[in-house]
């Protein structure tokens, strides 16, 4: 069927539209170029309304069993957020942790329509899978953490050759159906399961003797080889830790032009000067990444009020488990594989470390010039709910807005922040790049995030208002794959998502020696533990993206 | 739809989801495991659905069911054993007809739960109890009989030497473990430690305040002098890498769940110099799953009932042996075991595995494909974070209990 949208007022970065008014053309839940003489078997007037691709969000916890362990643990989230849907759509609940089928439901109401979870382990991948076939309206996709598990920590005490930690990496990513590779603190978890407590960047680990250093540049290496679109999804040392600011310029230092994404850059972006011993590193961070065209980051915006932490950094989370609010929190080591730390947390703008966080991750944003290198999170749930991305929008468009914001913050934090005297208001256009093209184009989706021939028919409508917040949390129509699925804020249509994978090739001689692994170590057949294509979606399978050849550039 | 994978493996009759069981080609093999052999003996036909007691055509049952679901007033779904496919189906039909849902095993889960969710937990996995645990302590009566291969696969002599190095050790502390464990165990050095596991929270307490280092005046707790239990808080504090494994589904001692509490009391104890972690063993009839996909799609692990398109969840007033009583209808599902639904004081639909044996014919029987044997299907292990593949391994022409679910809603949608 074609539909013609008119008067359409289209933000499509990638095509270098800004604004122009145009009709579009969508037939079988794709974009097409205007069809000759074609007549549309159904016309929709937008009347000049602003209208982008559906948004995509590359870092929020939304499925897994760190996820759901949040949910268990912190059923007061479920208790004080029921959520109750329109006849056939399921009910849920949650602000912080969500159900399956509420997060499919709100992020539909924001425009969003493709969201990567980026912790799955690939011990719990089947799990991860399964959850995310329960969320409705939205596409999802995985990053895999590795770079803790003792197979890969072994390859790389062995000295093994980079094409062999390649072929374990590619294998591993095809197992566990992942879009990409994600590495947290990398070698910190393994060490804390030898009872270190923690682990600097050169500093050797406990038992394989690799150093953190290592450990990334191994990764980093493979992810780029290997031809993954999108580069290392790299979570630091020294989360929350004064000082991080340094071991995070080391690491953009070590990256040596390779590619990689430093993810929630805010929690890794702390000083140590002042009477409180706490600062903003944003500015020293900003300027690095603005020199370096091969880091790309998400900020990890908090936002004041209770949330939920869930991380795989168990050595980080133990360390913070003291914080917890309330009082309660959940460690766990996983399949010689990796860990997962749970803790709930209240941020208060009261609080001068909050405060400051809360400055700090807004100074990244502003700071780092290049839109498409810089991308919106909350690290849902850890910095606060995905929910709050459009105040969050609001806050980088409109300076009035955010200087009345900051005038609430701790006195001492204002003191220690150079927010104000920062002028940047992002545009639309700019908006869309950090929302749609970018993290489409990072991500190695060709057919997201634009509004050229071709593209998925996801497609959002804005009524244009000075209030960036109300704009971007209520979209006035958010269509999936062409089909209108949320109507003025509220879903109005459950529709299947698709699950988005890469399947790097590899030498299949590593199977020998993963099978012995498996057998000895895991206890478990390596076949057991990969994911049949069969599995994901009911059957339906995954979308497969291409990866990089050795002539394309990065 | 895209193939099935060449060798899935997995057994689905305890929550450790052994993958050796069988190979491509082979006649299944139970080695020795008593559960798995009882599995394995289910036969592939069931004599077809039953209206009470009378063969009747797939289709009429779940008519006939559909019609009792829409009459019901206060409908309970429990047993609730099945596959992560056939409980989507089942949250999905109490959704629709507002229903009350729980697991057959809910109280062993729930003593571990309710602790989890006041306080946390610090745990592990079976894989890293099998490469890195230098000392696992068994909590009360041996899990041996309902984890048959608990040894055998995750803690024996015969394992490769845990990474890093260090010897196995294991203690048990409030009974002794079964001859069989022994032979399982290997050469493994044991300790045995009785006492009066009732008092299993005073206990726990004790070896936490020895631990660290507070205040300790009793001569004994529970049974065990002092200076025993200083060497066992010494040998804990020892430990690289601890594990603590206990089945709470034998926790029937009055408030088993502050025998937990106490338990995770003395493991964070135990974390502030060495590692440790619980290995809590739960999870018959996929009842691990049960409580991942009720979480996942609801936020509330089980013993969740949906009321006039609200959920709500009341960890003791919602468990399916309290609500037998307020209850209407029985929707009953057993696809894992020939368990037959309990005494009930109204019509019961039961969706059990073929030759389930009633004590008096219920008003719907539809026998259903036990996951793993009659079709393929994902189930859980105890530890909540590895999940299963189960093939088909025989021909059957038992319906799935998914399919038989979603038949019931989308038979009350018209």
């Amino acid at each position: 069927m074609l539909t013609r949208f008119t008067d359409a007022k289209v933000f499509d970065p990638l095509h270098g539209e800004v604004g122009q008014r145009r009709d579009l053309w969508v037939a079988d839940g794709r974009i097409v170029a205007p069809p000759p003489g074609a007549a549309a078997a159904e016309t929709i007037d937008l009347g000049g309304a602003v209208v982008m691709a559906g948004a995509i969000d590359l870092h929020s916890h939304i499925a897994g069993g760190k996820v759901n362990l949040a949910r268990l643990l912190f059923a007061e989230d479920h208790e004080h957020h029921p959520s109750c849907e329109p006849h056939g759509f399921r009910c849920g609940g949650g602000l912080v942790t969500p159900s399956t089928f509420t997060t499919g439901y709100r992020y539909a109401e924001m425009g969003y329509t493709v969201v990567v979870e980026p912790a799955m382990l690939a011990s719990n991948a089947r799990h991860a899978h399964l959850e995310m076939a329960d969320i409705p309206n939205i596409d999802t996709a995985a990053y895999v953490v590795l770079g803790n598990d003792d197979f890969l920590l072994q390859l790389i005490a062995d000295g093994a050759p980079q094409g062999q930690i390649n072929d374990a990496i590619a294998w591993l990513v095809g197992a566990s159906q992942a879009i990409g590779v994600k590495v947290v603190n990398p070698g910190g978890i393994n060490a804390f399961k030898f009872n270190q407590r923690r682990l600097d960047l050169d500093e050797a680990g406990p038992y394989y003797g690799a150093t953190p250093r290592r450990v990334l540049s191994a990764l980093a290496q493979a992810v780029f080889e290997l031809g993954i679109p999108h580069p290392l999804h790299v979570h630091g040392c020294n989360l929350g830790v004064p000082g991080s600011v340094d071991t995070s310029l080391a690491t953009i230092a070590g990256a040596e032009g390779r590619p990689i994404h430093l993810t929630h850059l805010q929690f890794h972006a702390y000083g140590t000067e002042g009477d409180r011993k706490f600062s903003s590193g944003a500015a020293r961070l900003a300027e690095a990444v603005n020199a370096n065209p091969n880091i790309s980051v998400d900020v990890g915006q908090i936002i004041f009020g209770q949330t939920i932490t869930a991380s795989g950094d168990t050595m980080s989370q133990y360390r913070h488990s003291g914080h917890a609010k309330p009082g309660k929190w959940i460690l766990m080591d996983i399949e010689c594989d990796a860990g997962c730390g749970v803790v709930p947390f209240r941020y208060r703008d009261k609080s001068f470390v909050n405060a400051l966080q809360w400055a700090i991750g807004l100074e990244l944003l502003l700071l780092i010039e290049d839109p498409w290198r810089v991308f919106l999170t909350t690290d849902h749930p850890n910095g606060g709910p995905f929910t709050c991305y459009p105040r969050v929008i609001r806050l980088l468009m409109d300076k009035d807005f955010r200087d009345e914001q900051f005038a609430d913050l701790h006195p001492a934090a204002r003191r220690a922040s150079i927010l104000p005297s920062i002028r940047r208001e992002y545009s639309l256009a700019e908006i869309a790049v950090l929302t749609r093209a970018a993290p489409a184009r990072i991500l190695g989706l060709r057919d997201r995030g634009h509004l050229g021939p071709g593209a998925a028919a996801d497609l959002v409508v804005y009524r244009d208002q000075s209030d960036r917040e109300a704009m971007f949390q209520h979209p006035t129509a958010v269509y999936k794959d062409g089909r209108l699925i949320a109507r003025d804020g509220r879903v109005v249509a459950r529709v299947e998502g698709s699950t988005h994978v890469v399947r790097p090739a590899y030498d299949r001689g590593i199977e020998a020696r993963l099978a012995r692994h498996f057998a000895d170590r895991i206890g478990l057949r390596a076949e057991s533990f990969r994911i049949a294509e069969g599995e994901l979606r009911g059957g339906r399978g995954a979308v497969i993206h291409a990866c990089r050849t050795s002539g394309d550039s990065p | 739809m895209a193939e099935e994978p060449a060798a899935p493996v997995a057994c689905p009759f305890c929550g450790l989801a052994c993958d050796d069981f069988f190979d491509l080609g082979d006649d299944l093999d139970s080695k020795g495991c008593g559960l798995a052999a009882e599995g394995l003996a289910i036969p592939a036909e069931g004599g077809g659905p039953r209206l009470a007691g009378g063969a009747v055509a797939l289709d009429q049952a779940v008519t006939a069911a559909a019609k009792l679901l829409r009459g019901s007033a206060a409908p309970l779904i429990a047993g609730l054993g099945s596959d992560v496919d056939g409980l989507r189906a089942a949250l999905a039909l109490a959704e629709r007809v507002g229903a009350t849902v729980d697991h057959l095993a809910s109280d062993g889960l729930f003593r571990n739960l309710s602790v989890l969710r006041r306080k946390g937990m610090i745990a592990l996995t079976l894989g890293e109890l099998r490469s890195r645990c230098d000392l696992l302590v068994v909590i009360g009566a041996d899990p041996r009989p309902g984890f048959p291969r608990f040894y055998q696969r995750w803690f024996n002599a015969s394992l490769p030497a845990p990474i890093g190095g260090g010897t196995r050790r294991v203690l048990f502390l409030g009974a002794e473990p079964l001859p069989e464990t022994r032979a399982d165990l290997g050469e493994i050095p044991i300790a045995v430690v009785p006492g009066e596991i009732s008092r299993l929270a005073e206990l726990a307490l004790g070896l936490r305040s020895l631990v660290a280092g507070d205040y300790f005046s009793a001569g004994s707790i529970a049974g065990v002098s002092r200076n025993v239990l200083t060497d066992v808080a010494q040998r804990l504090g020892a430990a690289r890498f601890g594990a603590a494994a206990w089945a709470a589904e034998a926790f029937t001692f009055p408030h088993g769940d502050i025998a937990v509490s106490a338990l995770l009391d003395l493991i964070r104890a135990l974390n502030r110099t060495t590692r440790f972690g619980a290995v809590p063993l739960t999870g018959r009839d996929n009842g691990m799953g049960a409580v991942q996909v009720a979480t996942w799609q609801t936020g509330y692990p089980l013993r969740l009932a949906f009321e006039a398109g609200t959920l709500r969840h009341d960890p003791t007033h919602l468990s399916w042996r309290y609500r037998l009583a307020q209850a209407d209808l029985l929707v009953w599902l057993s696809s894992f075991r020939r368990e037959p639904p309990p005494p009930f004081d109204g019509p019961v639909i039961a969706l059990t595995a073929p030759g389930t044996a009633f004590a008096a014919p219920p008003a719907v029987c539809i026998p259903v494909g036990v996951p793993g044997l009659d079709h393929a299907g994902d189930v859980f292990r105890s530890d909540g974070v590895v999940a299963l593949r189960l093939a088909r391994r025989r021909p059957s022409t038992l319906p799935r209990a998914a399919e038989v679910l979603q038949a019931m809603n989308e038979a009350l949608a018209c």
